[in-house]
């Protein structure tokens, strides 16, 4: 049913086989999208930001969900989007512990989903992991890295450390993997070195998450 | 100044600044584009997915959705090329300078677009894709001098140089190697993975349950 101020395909008197919106010499250019007289989404131009066309939750300009500026970049201000750095710990595994890496500093996180340790996933959707970490001390046998989702367990980073180096010398793990998810579905990144003693410490790492698709 | 056929401050007979599309109490809010009476697509907030914005194929949204923005901003486009999936275990591939492609026959994770088949990705559009893959390789002797994991497209030849395996690791040594690239393909090309192991005998094998390849159309 069409609403005063509405468009549509019996009552249009504009005859054409398209609609331009005009606010004349200033001003946002934009359609509103609404339920029930409740604003759900606007989506045009933003006239006090070089003409940028977005999607908003209401006026362009605030809270916006999707840019595209005129020169053509297009950025999702909202979607899910992480990084975070884990600080040094000690002695966190090496006998077989299975260590959670923490990542407690969030550098980015776009639409709030990541509370250390866990990353949640805030839709059903197609995402994006990366990153690394650096170990040290290490007497063990094997080392892997795993991120463990709802669904399934990822494993990468395999060796072996005593073979590799020196007990004291650094190891880099580094990890990337497109993972589906459904919605609420968690991953947590976890490193386990087997066959030594429990002296192996994380001296830093970084996790990247994004949403993909 | 107001051209035919438009809508704005001046002249505008709807006597608002803008357009509002409303269904009423329910009911989806949309614009539709069609083609000699042809539904193509159609945009608009879907009142059955708790009011997401789409851009849906057709002429209903929450079919053929392309494009999909949450109230809270997460945006996902279902339909959108999109692969992840898995080796099954494979012996003696490599090792004596065999530039061996890797078969990802264990399973699909997912296949979103269908472009991925018979351990090759396909590009569905001209594009910039984001590939990635992770092997678990093992049987490395101390003759083995060389590993590189690769990933190749019609275009390019991407060659990710390991340390040298057989003065790391002994024969029983598991290793992971990953190898992530951001690359321009044009409608058409195809992504494989390779691994080349030289100056040894042919005893190189893959763990495929930890062994994966995928990839996204990103922009």
């Amino acid at each position: 049913m069409a609403t005063k101020n509405s468009i549509n395909n019996i009552s249009n008197p504009l005859s054409s086989s398209a609609i331009t919106v005009d606010p004349g010499a200033s001003g946002d250019s934009y359609i509103d999208f609404d339920i029930n007289t409740t604003q759900e989404f606007r989506m045009g131009v933003d006239d006090t930001d070089s003409d940028s066309f977005k999607l908003a939750p209401s006026a362009l300009g605030t809270g916006d969900l999707w840019k595209i500026t005129s020169g053509g970049n297009v950025t999702h201000p909202l979607s899910s989007a992480v990084l975070a750095q884990n600080s040094s710990q000690n002695n966190v595994t090496g006998d077989g512990t299975d260590y959670t890496m923490p990542f407690v500093t969030e550098l980015i996180d776009q639409n709030g989903n990541f509370s250390s340790p866990t990353f949640t996933a805030p839709i059903t959707g197609i995402y994006y992991f990366c990153g690394y970490l650096n170990t040290r001390y290490s007497n063990s046998t094997s080392t892997i890295v795993d991120l463990v989702t709802t669904a399934r367990t990822y494993s990468c980073a395999y060796q072996s450390p005593l073979k590799a180096r020196d007990v004291s010398l650094a190891v880099a793990g580094r990890f990337n993997f497109l993972a589906d998810m459904t919605a609420s579905d968690t991953a947590t990144f976890h490193i386990t070195n087997s066959g030594g003693t429990k002296i192996t410490d994380v001296t830093s790492g970084t996790i990247s998450v994004a949403l993909l698709s | 100044m107001a051209t035919k056929n438009s809508i704005d401050n001046t002249s505008n007979p709807l006597a608002s600044t803008a357009v509002t599309i409303d269904p009423g109490a329910s009911g989806d809010s949309f614009v539709q584009f069609d083609i000699n009476a042809t539904g193509e697509f159609r945009i608009g907030v879907d009142d059955d997915a708790s009011d997401a914005f789409k851009i849906s194929q057709g002429s209903a949204l929450g079919t053929n959705d392309t494009y999909s923005i949450s109230s809270d901003g997460n945006v996902i486009k279902p339909q959108n090329s999109c692969f992840g999936a898995y080796a099954a275990d494979q012996a003696n591939i490599t090792g004596s300078g065999t530039v061996y492609s890797v078969t990802f026959t264990g399973g699909e994770f997912f296949d979103q677009g269908g472009d991925f088949a018979s351990s090759t990705f396909t590009a569905p559009v001209t594009g910039i894709y984001l590939l990635t893959t992770s092997i678990r390789a093992t049987g490395f002797t101390t003759s083995h001098n060389t590993y590189q994991l690769r990933i190749t497209t019609t275009a390019t030849n991407f060659i990710a140089n390991f340390i040298d395996p057989g003065n790391v690791f002994d024969v029983n040594t598991d290793y992971g190697s990953q190898l992530a690239i951001i690359t321009d393909m044009t409608a058409a090309d195809v992504a494989n993975v390779y691994l080349y192991t030289a100056n040894g005998t042919k005893v190189v094998d893959i763990t495929g349950a930890n062994s994966y390849f995928s990839g996204c159309l990103i922009s």
